[in-house]
């Protein structure tokens, strides 16, 4: 990845897109504070990600990002509450606390009724519904999801990305990665990349809307 | 993270997989009973001895002659009532008496009931207080008897019974026939006391001589002996027996004009030497199931090595949601401790059992000490801390990219 320059501001609805092997994943990765840039500089609300000791990013992680991942990546072992309350276990918040957000943030994405389920328990929508639960938990700056709706049938797509223009429209910041131009339509803007380059950074016109389910 | 939190999530992961826990706890389960087992029986045994001990009185002493003496032995060496009575003057001693023991003469009791022949013991008038037995009817001998060489005898409640029939107090006062190589003599049954070795002589019935005491004057006439078996005693200062026993070694060496002839043994060494020999069998029997402890730490840490490449994925969730390097490597030991802690109860348990059994089986008293099970959890647990350090720092060093991909 070369010259890539960037600017995400606070409220942004942003897919990225690109063919396997352009680079879009490295960024997801240097984004979310898995990976750090060899040179070139990061800087997510103020901090120099590429200057901060590895012992800081997982803090930065946990209070900053917000993962959702293709495959979900919920603990198999753990219900839907217990997933979520998982980043607030790690940034130290109490059990009472913790089981209360973690409820308002399955009710969020429409999952109250599901809480005690365990992941294969449920389908793959709801599985992403928990996944984004777990990621806004925390209230980060910004949430990261690497090809949410890959995994899922078309129904549950729309469902998913309702649920992220609702929380981008209440503010919340997500960069997307994606494939599908379907998908990408219905964000602010669109970044392609192409042999680790951005080729194209577009604001999208009218963004679609789910609005009401389909 | 939180402690608490640790260990629940480790108990949930430890105690979904059930087999493989058990099967993983087997070599800490099996080193654990195995040193609680021998440290068990050892503790009883030693127990037992020091009882025996308590019962023979602390700080008693026991001079003889030599048996391993480098020089020749004359017939003047021999101890007598005068060695009794210059040891009587040497400070430091609060009893002291002079015994004449005889096991081997063919010593028969007649009347009214021919039985065995009899251990006979001659002696002072402290004896009673060295030996303190328990005296069931009558008395004991006193100086009195020993200075008029009176025909009288303390028989013990079993040779009562063997003789007579029967014991009670109706005894005392009768007489009771005793056969040597002189003829046969009748003695007066002045005390019944009870036999401290009942058990033991029933397992031998007959073949065992009946012991009874008498004067040692009475003794000495009743063999044609002037000599003495030892002179025993003890010592006002139960610590400081060595010190004692020099000066009486030195007293007879100068009074029979020669050396290293004399003997004077104590309880106390005698206790030392042979909790030195239990403790030494009990620390090398305990050293070859510690290894069992090894193998199975390394059993331990083969399957955490295999739990962490199982969980890659899930370290790489906890990493991307914000968990620590340290949050991760905790996580893993807790596991480990977990697994060694809980083998370690399980062993304590089987090993108690297991001492039980083994106790019952040789006869002997099993004693589980607070302080055995105390040392079987920290030696588990730092089993668990030792050989789970290594497998979660794998863990906890994995690339949360790299974790994530892991299928």
């Amino acid at each position: 990845m070369a010259g890539v320059d960037l600017w995400v501001k606070p409220g942004e609805f942003i897919s990225i897109m690109g063919s396997s092997g352009s680079g879009k994943s490295t960024m997801m990765n240097i984004l979310g504070c898995l990976d750090k840039p060899t040179s070139g500089s990061y800087i997510l609300d103020d901090i120099d990600i590429s200057k901060t000791p590895d012992s800081k990013l997982s803090e930065i992680r946990n209070k900053k990002i917000g993962f959702v991942f293709q495959s979900f990546n919920l603990l198999p072992k753990l219900n839907a509450l217990e997933n979520v309350e998982l980043p607030m276990v790690y940034a130290g918040v109490d059990g009472s606390t913790r089981r209360k957000k973690a409820m308002e943030a399955l009710e969020r994405v429409g999952l109250e009724k599901r809480v005690n389920h365990k992941p294969n328990e449920m389908s793959g929508g709801q599985r992403q519904r928990v996944a984004i639960a777990r990621a806004l938990v925390n209230s980060p700056s910004i949430i990261l999801a690497d090809e949410p709706t890959g995994n899922l049938d078309s129904k549950s797509t729309f469902e998913i990305i309702d649920i992220f223009q609702q929380l981008n429209n209440e503010g919340a910041t997500i960069v997307m990665v994606t494939h599908e131009p379907d998908v990408a339509a219905y964000t602010k803007r669109i970044v392609t990349f192409k042999d680790g380059k951005t080729i194209s950074d577009e604001p999208v016109e009218k963004p679609l809307t789910v609005g009401g389910g389909i | 993270m939180h402690l608490g939190e640790n260990i629940k999530s480790a108990l949930k992961n430890v105690l979904g997989n059930k087999m493989r826990t058990f099967l993983t706890m087997l070599g800490i389960i099996i080193g654990i009973a195995s040193v609680i087992a021998i440290t068990s029986i050892g503790n009883g045994s030693q127990k037992e001895i020091e009882e025996q001990f308590d019962s023979l009185g602390v700080g008693r002493m026991t001079v003889s002659l030599r048996s391993n003496s480098p020089r020749n032995m004359y017939t003047s060496d021999a101890l007598t009532l005068d060695d009794y009575e210059l040891l009587k003057n040497c400070s430091g001693i609060k009893y002291i008496t002079p015994t004449y023991s005889a096991s081997y003469y063919s010593v028969k009791l007649l009347d009214p009931k021919e039985t065995n022949t009899a251990s006979i013991t001659g002696v002072g008038a402290d004896y009673y207080n060295i030996m303190s037995p328990t005296l069931l009817y009558g008395e004991y001998v006193d100086q009195e008897d020993i200075d008029n060489k009176s025909k009288v005898v303390v028989i013990t409640n079993t040779t009562a019974q063997k003789v007579f029939g029967y014991c009670d107090d109706t005894l005392i006062g009768e007489k009771i026939s005793i056969k040597s190589w002189k003829g046969s003599q009748k003695y007066t049954v002045i005390g019944i006391v009870e036999n401290p070795n009942a058990e033991t002589e029933m397992q031998y019935e007959d073949e065992y001589p009946e012991s009874m005491v008498m004067p040692i004057s009475t003794a000495q006439r009743l063999f044609g002996q002037k000599t003495l078996t030892n002179i025993t005693l003890v010592a006002e200062d139960a610590d400081n027996t060595d010190e004692l026993g020099e000066r009486i070694i030195a007293m007879l060496d100068e009074a029979h004009n020669t050396s290293e002839k004399y003997n004077c043994e104590s309880t106390t060494e005698q206790l030392e030497a042979m909790n030195e020999v239990t403790g030494t069998v009990t620390l090398l029997i305990s050293g070859v199931a510690a290894i069992s402890l090894i193998v199975g730490g390394i059993g331990v840490m083969n399957i955490m090595m295999v739990t962490v490449t199982e969980r890659t994925r899930e370290i790489g969730i906890r990493k991307s949601i914000g968990a620590k390097n340290s949050d991760i490597m905790f996580q893993f030991v807790v596991e480990a401790i977990i697994l060694t802690f809980m083998g370690g109860i399980l062993g304590i348990i089987f090993g108690w059992l297991a001492g039980l059994a083994a106790g019952a089986l040789l006869g002997m008293e099993s004693v589980v000490s607070l302080n055995s099970i105390i040392i079987a959890v920290a030696i588990s647990s730092a089993i668990g801390i030792i050989f789970g350090v290594y497998p979660a720092r794998k863990a906890a060093m994995l690339d949360p990219i790299e974790a994530l991909r892991y299928e």
